[in-house]
């Protein structure tokens, strides 16, 4: 259970990503092309749970959470989702100059957003999104603004009037860490998930919408946006191939047993 | 120190020891300097921040680094990652190396993305192969995609660094004797304020390590409850060995994701790997397709997994795995 101290509220602000479904992507087994037709779109993981730490923070000291993603027009619907749950704000950065863009150029591009936004104590990202699982957006945001980043950040223990005191778990550790506003976070998936929206909530969000922005609202320049800002290119893209052919084990499931610990026998695995 | 086309390897530690994927990253950075346009040469260069021994020089140097770049700060410590990058930005604005590599561990995660925004560099994660190609010289980093059911090759043909993250345990690592290599140290001013604070440390039990085990039996989907775990636990005891999973079976909170093998979990190359109701994505291949013998039980024939395996068992793994621990006796 968080401390948090007495104070002013926090301003929070949870960027978010919009991703398919990932258990879900098949393979079309006769052209080796991906089917992302029919694939539904969920918020990130991650994503939730930086959301739920940033409601809880609101519950807890007071302030707002205002949600960002940079997505094309239908990624409004995970902005409506969160705003049904509580989040005061919500803006979708959207448009063509965007498409295309690594994690340098979604960098950028979110970097400006926020700055344009202005004012947050702190920010929250989900650690990866399991679409692309590259980790990177959080932290480069941070280089970007210039501002520490904490990465996979599992609680959040104490806040006071200048920090925050979060614990981290990385490469066998647990470390507690104090961090001064404002900070960016990467949030790992929490054990609390995030809450259901309640029938009161869903009503009230009708009288807030997500608003949009482009390039020249958030004041980025076009040429380190999408595919043009981003140094890294696909070169190409391939099924993975592993040429072995496969002894299948014949006969009935005792059979298949009996050979199955032959092998074990004359491979050393048994005696 | 000349060459901008030099390729750079970063020295992380853990408990003050350098961490495996250290050694094997040089490893394959000696093959890619190998395959390099010989008029253009560059060295293969292990960059520290601690005060690396005689000892870890030659070790560094026996697995192909031709030189020990040591950084520090002026008037004091690095305390954190982020002074690191700092450090690692103003030593890459100095020499201009031509690649940059870490390990795809937390912490290599948490410096590198902050190392390449500030070179304004691209930075491809967790990459499970790297190559020159032949033409360009460029560095070709191959990763999973798009839910992993493909692999990417991407490319950053503009921009130096070329900047890449392996995991752990992906390439293998291989010394030739033992021999000191060059050292060289380079201090540079950073701003005094500390950006964050570590309070406090504490390393993790890890009772449990996946990673050393000679066989492994793993378990997906294909179990359909959190109780199948037992069944395979029973196998594998009888076999010496762990059970493994899949994010499939980690996701639903069946086991812990200490046992998960693949491209976000662990990367394991067992003498034995029993793959059981695991339809064999990639980014579970990621994980095993370097064990030794590799068994796959599956309902479905058509399962990828059959593609990995030497051996494949076609069947319902509830009805085959209690028969096998049976004729084992
Ligand atoms: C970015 C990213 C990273 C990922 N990282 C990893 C990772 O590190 N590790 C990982 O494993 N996955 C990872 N995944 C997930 C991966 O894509 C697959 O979704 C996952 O591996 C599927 O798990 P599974 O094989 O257990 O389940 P499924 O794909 O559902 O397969 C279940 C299999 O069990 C078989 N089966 C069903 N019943 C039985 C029975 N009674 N007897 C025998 N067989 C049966 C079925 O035929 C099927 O083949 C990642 C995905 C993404 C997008």
């Amino acid at each position: 259970m968080p401390i948090l101290e007495g104070g002013v509220g926090i301003d929070v602000l949870v960027c978010m990503k919009q991703v398919p479904d990932t258990q879900k992507v098949r393979i079309d087994p006769e052209r080796g092309t991906l089917i992302r037709k029919g694939v539904p779109s969920i918020t990130n993981p991650f994503c939730e749970s930086a959301l739920e730490l940033a409601l809880g923070i609101r519950e807890k000291r007071g302030g707002t959470v205002t949600v960002l993603t940079m997505g094309i027009p239908d990624a409004a619907c995970i902005l409506k989702d969160a705003l049904s749950l509580g989040a005061d704000r919500a803006i979708l950065v959207t448009g063509r100059d965007f498409a295309g863009a690594d994690t340098l150029a979604t960098s950028y591009a979110l970097s400006r957003a926020v700055s344009s936004l202005g004012g947050f104590d702190l920010l929250l990202f989900g650690k990866q999104a399991i679409d692309g699982d590259t980790a990177q957006v959080g932290p480069e945001v941070a280089g970007m603004l210039g501002i520490p980043v904490v990465t996979f950040v599992t609680d959040i223990r104490k806040i006071t009037p200048g920090g925050i005191v979060v614990e981290r778990a990385a490469d066998g550790c647990r470390e507690l860490v104090r961090t001064r506003f404002p900070s960016l976070l990467t949030v790992v998936r929490a054990e609390k998930r995030l809450r259901m929206p309640t029938m009161e909530g869903i009503l009230s969000s009708f009288s807030r919408e997500v608003e949009t922005a482009g390039l020249g609202d958030i004041g980025a320049e076009s040429d380190r946006c999408g595919l043009k800002g981003s140094p890294t290119r696909v070169k190409k893209i391939f099924s993975p191939s592993n040429g072995g052919l496969v002894n299948f084990l014949e006969g009935s499931v005792e059979e298949k047993a009996i050979r199955f610990v032959e092998l074990l026998k004359e491979k050393g695995f048994v005696r | 120190m000349s060459g901008k086309n030099d390729l750079w390897v970063l020295v992380e530690r853990f408990e003050r020891t350098i961490r495996p994927v250290v050694f094997e990253l040089l490893t394959k950075g000696k093959e890619l300097c190998s395959k390099r346009d010989s008029k253009k040469p560059g060295d293969l260069v292990a960059v520290a921040f601690e005060g690396v021994t005689a000892e870890e020089n030659a070790r560094l140097g026996s697995y192909g680094a031709r030189r020990v770049l040591q950084i520090g700060r002026e008037g004091g410590n690095a305390a954190t990652y982020m002074e690191e990058a700092r450090l690692l930005v103003s030593a890459a604005r100095e020499y201009h190396p031509a690649i940059l590599l870490a390990g795809a561990t937390a912490y290599g995660r948490s410096v590198m993305p902050l190392v390449a925004v500030e070179l304004r560099t691209g930075l491809t994660a967790d990459c499970t192969g790297l190559d020159i190609d032949p033409e360009s010289g460029v560095l070709l980093q191959t990763r999973p995609a798009f839910g992993g059911n493909v692999l990417a090759t991407i490319e950053c043909a503009g921009k130096r660094p070329q900047m890449a993250t392996v995991r752990p345990g992906v390439f293998k690592k291989r010394a030739e004797g033992k021999h000191a290599v060059e050292a060289r140290e380079r201090c540079y001013r950073i701003p005094s304020q500390p950006l964050f604070r570590v309070l406090e440390r504490t390393v993790e039990d890890r009772g449990f390590d996946i990673t050393g085990a000679r066989v492994i039996v793993a378990g997906g989907r294909g179990l359909a409850r959190s109780e199948g775990f037992s069944l395979l636990e029973k196998l594998a005891k009888k076999l010496g060995g762990v059970v493994g999973a899949s994010r499939g079976a980690v996701d639903l909170g069946w086991i812990d994701a200490a046992h998960q093998v693949g491209q976000t979990g662990h990367t394991v190359t067992p003498a034995l790997y029993v793959a059981c109701g695991i339809s064999g994505a990639v980014q579970h291949l990621a994980g095993m397709k370097d064990s030794d013998t590799i068994v796959a039980i599956n309902e479905d024939p058509q399962a990828p997994i059959f593609e990995a395996a030497e051996y494949g068992i076609v069947g319902d793994l509830y009805e085959v795995i209690p028969r096998i621990i049976e004729r084992m006796g």
